[in-house]
């Protein structure tokens, strides 16, 4: 069963008639993880921001984007707002932004929650603090009444991914997660991510360049080049034998880099995927 | 040669009712030689970066000191070709009115010898780009160009170290290894050392000899990078263990 299908998918600048993302088809199916990898520009968080419908004004988009076998481009923006967080999650890659930075991140989850479900303001808190605590913020209540601004970028990060454990939604979609993340704290939150999909068994798509991260958490890969799907397939057999020439160069850049490491490492176990 | 020894630094932090000093380093004395490539490695928030500035000059520690071939770095004629500097966002590094050429003169005019004729079809090309872009300003150039350029202006002046500020976190997987091998390339050129700041425990140890683990402001270990699977605390330990390769 697919949760989510996206065919033909194109996206253009409305003003110039530039095509930014050029007739993309993929699936996704329950409880797969999804990795879309490409440089910068190649045009993956467009697609991401397609499937959302958030792309910003100037921005138009065709195709069919169905979840659950239900279109999704029919839907009025009213009904789409319904959707957004509670059938499909995204987690951005800048925590900053993504929270109201006026108020304290909790009054922001309270109102989130409170659009989608209707619990009471104490079972809402319970189930976000049990989410945070599980997902390594050791003080929910500390961290809910603290602003955006106070709370470090791998921080933030987690609270997202702890709004995501209590809505359960059916897609989730990550764009760049770990990529304004120091190292440390990158695996810490990419470890985040493979526990979030234990638990949810939610589909999940994951946007990022560094093929490390892609290997360690993705069933599937989607490389895009030029706003282009130049290869897809199964993570194992994009990272052993890739047959796009685009494709065995990013990978052949990310090999040297850790093959090195693993050598100077003398071959001890270090965080593999 | 730089030496440091013994640096302190700290900032104020101005509160409602008492200023407390916010201590980002404390103890720290390491010395590179010419022609090394060191990295400093650490977790955002350990001070690698406010080390990096005061390597530069600009900024000067609270205590301690900072030497390169004995005299004072604070002292501009001590830094004039000695020590340049790439930051990681190559997008303000460039001043936006000046054309890639003007950007490369900048530090060559500060030196007045500008005069020199001067061969800028080789130096881009050592960087990976040609004459074609000379003309070209900064917001036509990719991120991984502008960065190029960044490090065009830098090894123009012949310095004896260049500081590299994550310089090459912001840029993507692929690009990034470019960059790594072109750094790698202009050391064997040019015979120039580097400093290498950066969080990015694998391509630290793609280019560096030595690499300096710091964290909460102090030095936790400074290892040759061969022997960088003999580190000795619990702390770098679990740093290296938890890279994504």
């Amino acid at each position: 069963m697919n949760v989510l299908e996206v065919e033909h998918l194109n996206v253009w600048e409305e003003r110039s008639g530039r095509n930014l993302v050029r007739d993309s088809s993929f699936r996704l199916a329950q409880g797969e993880c999804l990795a879309i990898v490409g440089e910068s520009g190649s045009g993956k968080s467009l697609t991401c921001k397609s499937i959302m419908r958030l792309n910003r004004n100037g921005i138009r988009h065709s195709g069919r984007i169905a979840l659950n076998g239900e279109d999704l481009s029919i839907l009025s923006d009213k009904a789409m707002r319904r959707y957004r967080g509670r059938r499909l999650c995204m987690i951005m890659q800048n925590g900053m932004s993504a929270f109201d930075p006026s108020r304290p991140i909790g009054a922001h989850l309270q109102e989130t929650l409170g659009i989608h479900y209707d619990w009471s303001r104490a079972e809402r808190e319970a189930k976000l603090a049990a989410a945070m605590i599980a997902v390594g913020l050791r003080e929910p209540a500390a961290v809910m009444s603290r602003y955006p601004f106070e709370l470090s970028g791998g921080m933030l990060q987690r609270v997202m991914i702890a709004l995501a454990l209590v809505l359960e939604p059916d897609v989730i979609i990550a764009d760049e997660p770990t990529t304004a993340l120091d190292a440390v704290t990158a695996y810490e939150v990419v470890e985040q991510f493979v526990r979030l999909r234990e638990r949810l068994r939610s589909a999940m798509i994951f946007v990022s360049h560094d093929l490390g991260v892609v290997r360690r958490i993705a069933d599937n890969v989607l490389v895009m080049k030029d706003g282009e799907i130049v290869e897809q397939g199964a993570a194992r057999e994009i990272f052993s034998g890739a047959r796009h020439p685009y494709t065995r160069y990013l990978v052949s850049s990310k090999e040297t880099l850790s093959r090195h490491y693993k050598w100077l490492m003398g071959g001890v176990d270090v965080a593999q995927g | 040669m730089l030496k440091v020894e013994g640096v302190y630094q700290s900032y104020r932090r101005s509160g409602l009712l008492r200023r407390t000093n916010h201590e980002v380093l404390r103890n720290i004395g390491f010395e590179w030689e010419k022609g090394e490539c060191l990295g400093i490695i650490g977790e955002s928030g350990s001070g690698k970066s406010t080390l990096g500035r005061l390597l530069l000059g600009i900024d000067k520690p609270v205590r301690g000191s900072i030497t390169f071939d004995g005299k004072p770095i604070a002292d501009r004629k001590t830094r004039r070709g000695a020590i340049s500097a790439v930051f990681q966002d190559y997008t303000s590094s460039i001043n936006p009115f000046y054309t890639v050429r003007q950007a490369i003169l900048e530090p060559l005019r500060l030196r007045k010898s500008e005069n020199e004729s001067f061969d800028f079809g080789s130096l881009l090309r050592e960087v990976g780009l040609d004459e074609s872009y000379l003309d070209r300003y900064p917001h036509e150039l990719s991120g991984g160009e502008a960065q190029r350029v960044c490090i065009a202006r830098a090894v123009a002046s012949k310095p004896a170290c260049i500081l590299l500020d994550e310089a090459i976190s912001s840029l993507d997987g692929s690009v990034q290894m470019q960059v790594l091998e072109l750094l790698r390339n202009l050391r064997e050129t040019f015979g120039m050392g580097y400093i290498f700041i950066t969080h990015d425990i694998q391509a630290a140890a793609y280019l560096c000899d030595r690499m300096m683990i710091i964290r909460g402001g102090e030095i936790e270990e400074l290892v040759r990078t061969e022997e960088l699977a003999n580190v000795q605390s619990p702390y770098a330990k679990e740093l290296l263990r938890k890279v994504i390769s």
